[in-house]
C-alpha cells in the first residue's frame, strides 16, 4: 500500500514539475480558467427573472445555477479526456512501455496518470465556487459537507468509467475516440449543465436520466444551493454509487484487455 | 556443475497485424512474420547473444522476454514464472535496455526521471538516494545530470537507460542493441561490465546486437536469427562443429636436411588442437596442410616456434584460412537461402 502512494506521489510531482517547466504555459492557464465566469455573470445579468420558474426548485437566480453546472461539467471533461491525454502522450514518448516495465500495476498507472489533472481541476472547481460566492455574491451554501464529498466522490468514478473506457479506444485504435465528443457534448446539453432538463421534451427527459451527469448536477445543485438534507439528495447519490460499481470494474477490465491487445499487436510504443 | 536454467522458451512464434487502426473493423490484417517457432534455454549468469540481421526478430524476443509484447503460440517461462501468468514476478527480476532512444520524460532531468522510473520499480528513497549518485557516476552523467532528458545527445540517452536498468540490481539484463550509439569508451566500459558486474551478484544477460566482434567478445553462447527462425543455437565451438569447420592453415618451409624437417612435423603433430595433418616433402622443403581447432594467433605462433627452434630452417610461404564468427554467419545466413 506504501509502494502504490509513493507511486501516486511521484506520479503528481512528475506532472507538476511538467507543467512548471511551461512557465508561461501555466500562468496563461490560471487565467484562462476564469473568463467563462465572467461570461456567464453578465449572460446570468441578461436572463434576470426570465428564467426563474424552469429553475426555482434549486436557485432563485440564474448565476449560481449555471456556476454549479459549469463548475461540475469540468470534472466530466476532465474524467473522459484526462487518461486518454496522458495514455496517447505517454504511448507517443515510449514512456507507457516503459511504466509498464516496471512491477506497477495497470489500476495504479490508470489512477496516478490522472491524479495531477485532478487535483488541477478540483483546485479550478473551488475557484469557481469560491469566486462565485465572494466576488459575485452567488447564494452557496457549504453546510452539508459530508454529503458533498459523497457526492463528489461517486460524481468522479461514474465519470472516470467513461475515461477509462475512452483511453483503452485509444490504446487499441491509436487515435481519438470519435464517441468522447459526443459523450461530453451529450452529457452538456441533456444533463442539464446550462438549463435543468426538466425543460426537455418528455422522452428525451428519458435519456437524461440515464446520464450520471444528470444525477450528480441536481444533486450537487440541491447540496450547494438549497442546503437540502441528505434524505433529498439519497436517490440521486444511489444512482451514482451502483452505477460506479457497475461500469467501474467494466472499464478497467476493458482497459486491461486493450493492453493485452497492444501487446499482442506491439503498439504498446508508437509514433 | 550443471547451471540452472532461467529462461525456457518453447517453439513461440509472433506474427503482427498490419491494420491496426480503425482498419482492422473492415479488413482482415495481414501478418508480418517476426518469430517462428523459436526454442531456446539460458542458463544462469549467462552471457547469451541474439544476432540476426534487421528483421530478423531480435527485437521482438528481447520484448516478449519483457512482457511488453505477447507471443501467439508457444511458452516462455522466466525463473519458473509464465510470461503471460506471472508478469509481475517477471519484471521485479529485469532490467532493460530497449534499443529505443524514447521511454523517458524529456522535460525531467536525467536524475529526475530515474527517481521517477526507481520508484515505480519499488525502490525505497533511502535506496534512490544512494544508488542514483552511484549510478549515474558510473554512466559518466554525473555533469549533466540536472539538464532536461531533451538536451542528451544520442549516447547519454542510451547511458541513462542503462542507469535505468541497474538500479534494481536485476537478476537479468535485457539488452536491445545498447552499444548502438555508445562512442569506442562506451563500449569499451560495456565489454567490461558484462565481464565484471558492478552490483554484486552477476546478472544473467540476453544481448540482441548487429556486432558480430561485440557478441564474440562477451557472450557465452549465441543464437542467430534469420526472418524470425533460429539458424543454429551454442558457442561457437558447438557452431564449428555444427559446420564441420576447423581452422586451416597451409605452410611450406625448407630445412638443411630431410631429419630436420620430420623433426619439426614431429613436433606439430603432437599440438593438442591439431585435427589433420597432410604433408608433402621433396627433398629438403615440406609441404603441410593443417587442420586445427583453436585461435589461428595461438596456433601460428605455436607453429612458428617450432620452426625456429631448428637452427637453418625457414618458413617459405603461410597461408591462414580462420573462420570467424563474422564468416560463420555468411555461411549460415547463405546456406538457409539455398
Ligand atoms: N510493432 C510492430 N508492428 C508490426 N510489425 C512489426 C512490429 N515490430 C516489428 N515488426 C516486424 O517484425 C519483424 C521483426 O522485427 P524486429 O524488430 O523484431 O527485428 P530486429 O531483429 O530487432 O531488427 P533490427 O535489427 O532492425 O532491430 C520485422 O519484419 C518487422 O517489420
Ligand atoms: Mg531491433
Amino acid at each position: 500500500m506504501i509502494k502504490i502512494i509513493r507511486k501516486v506521489f511521484i506520479f503528481f510531482w512528475k506532472d507538476l514539475k511538467n507543467l512548471f517547466s511551461y512557465k508561461l504555459g501555466s500562468v496563461l492557464y490560471a487565467f484562462s480558467i476564469f473568463i467563462p465566469l465572467i461570461i456567464f455573470y453578465f449572460l446570468s445579468q441578461l436572463v434576470g427573472d426570465e428564467a426563474l420558474p424552469y429553475i426555482s426548485k434549486y436557485s432563485l437566480e440564474y448565476f449560481p445555477f449555471v456556476l454549479v453546472g459549469l463548475a461540475f461539467s469540468n470534472y466530466f471533461i476532465f474524467g473522459i479526456n484526462s487518461l486518454s491525454a496522458s495514455i496517447r502522450n505517454e504511448q507517443m514518448m515510449g514512456t507507457l512501455e516503459a511504466m509498464l516495465s516496471t512491477p506497477t500495476s495497470i489500476p495504479t498507472i490508470i489512477f496516478s496518470s490522472v491524479i495531477f489533472d485532478f487535483v488541477l481541476t478540483s483546485l479550478q472547481i473551488f475557484l469557481y465556487i469560491l469566486f462565485g460566492k465572494y466576488i459575485f455574491n452567488a447564494d452557496i451554501h457549504f453546510h452539508k459537507i459530508i454529503p458533498m464529498m459523497l457526492m463528489l466522490f461517486f460524481t468522479i468514478t461514474s465519470f472516470g468509467t467513461f475515461g477509462i473506457i475512452s483511453a483503452s479506444f485509444i490504446i487499441v485504435f491509436k487515435r481519438g475516440n470519435p464517441l468522447a465528443l459526443l459523450i461530453t457534448q451529450s452529457s452538456i446539453l441533456f444533463g442539464g449543465v446550462y438549463f435543468p432538463f426538466e425543460m426537455l421534451p418528455g422522452w428525451v427527459q428519458l435519456f437524461s436520466k440515464c446520464l450520471p451527469m444528470t444525477y450528480s448536477l441536481r444533486g450537487m445543485r440541491l447540496l450547494l444551493l438549497q442546503n437540502a438534507p441528505f434524505s433529498e439528495i439519497l436517490p440521486d447519490l444511489l444512482f451514482l454509487v451502483i452505477f460506479t460499481m457497475i461500469f467501474l470494474p467494466i472499464s478497467i477490465y476493458i482497459f486491461k484487455f486493450s493492453v493485452n491487445k497492444a501487446k499482442k499487436d506491439g503498439t504498446l510504443i508508437q509514433y | 556443475m550443471e547451471k540452472n536454467k532461467v529462461i525456457s522458451v518453447e517453439c513461440i512464434s509472433k506474427f503482427y497485424p498490419t491494420e491496426v487502426g480503425l482498419m482492422r473493423i473492415f479488413k482482415k490484417a495481414r501478418l508480418i512474420r517476426a518469430l517462428k517457432s523459436v526454442s531456446f534455454n539460458v542458463y544462469e549468469e549467462e552471457v547469451f547473444g541474439i544476432l540476426g540481421p534487421n528483421g530478423a526478430g531480435k527485437t521482438t524476443l528481447i520484448k516478449i522476454l519483457a512482457t511488453l509484447v505477447l507471443a501467439d503460440t508457444g511458452k516462455t517461462t522466466m525463473f519458473g514464472y509464465d510470461v503471460k501468468q506471472n508478469p509481475y514476478d517477471i519484471k521485479n527480476k529485469i532490467g532493460i535496455i530497449t534499443g529505443d532512444e524514447r521511454g523517458f520524460y524529456w522535460r525531467l532531468t536525467g536524475r529526475e526521471n530515474l527517481m521517477f522510473f526507481g520508484t515505480l520499480s519499488n525502490l525505497s528513497k533511502t535506496e534512490l538516494k544512494k544508488k542514483i549518485p552511484y549510478l549515474l557516476d558510473f554512466v559518466k552523467l554525473t555533469k549533466s545530470k540536472d539538464i532536461m532528458f531533451k538536451e542528451y545527445s544520442s549516447g547519454m540517452k542510451t547511458r541513462l537507460q542503462l542507469a535505468r536498468a541497474l538500479l534494481t540490481k536485476p537478476e537479468m539484463l535485457l539488452l536491445d542493441e545498447p552499444t548502438k550509439s555508445l562512442d569506442i569508451e562506451g563500449k569499451e566500459k560495456f565489454k567490461q561490465l558484462l565481464k565484471e558486474p558492478i552490483l554484486g551478484k552477476k546478472p544473467t544477460v540476453i544481448l540482441a546486437t548487429h556486432s558480430l566482434e561485440e557478441a564474440e567478445a562477451v557472450c557465452d553462447r549465441f543464437m542467430i536469427l534469420k526472418k524470425g527462425e533460429k539458424v543454429i543455437e551454442g558457442d561457437i565451438e558447438d557452431i564449428r562443429n555444427f559446420l564441420k569447420l576447423s581452422n586451416h592453415i597451409t605452410i611450406s618451409f625448407s630445412a638443411r636436411n630431410t631429419d630436420d624437417l620430420k623433426l619439426i612435423i614431429k613436433d606439430i603433430k603432437n599440438i593438442k588442437s591439431l585435427t589433420s595433418i597432410e604433408e608433402k616433402i621433396i627433398k629438403n622443403t615440406a609441404d603441410l596442410n593443417i587442420r586445427y581447432k583453436e585461435n589461428p594467433v595461438d596456433f601460428l605462433t605455436t607453429l612458428i616456434a617450432f620452426c625456429k627452434n631448428v637452427e637453418g630452417c625457414e618458413v617459405l610461404s603461410l597461408n591462414v584460412n580462420s573462420k570467424d564468427l563474422k564468416e560463420i554467419m555468411h555461411l549460415i545466413l547463405d546456406i538457409k537461402k539455398v
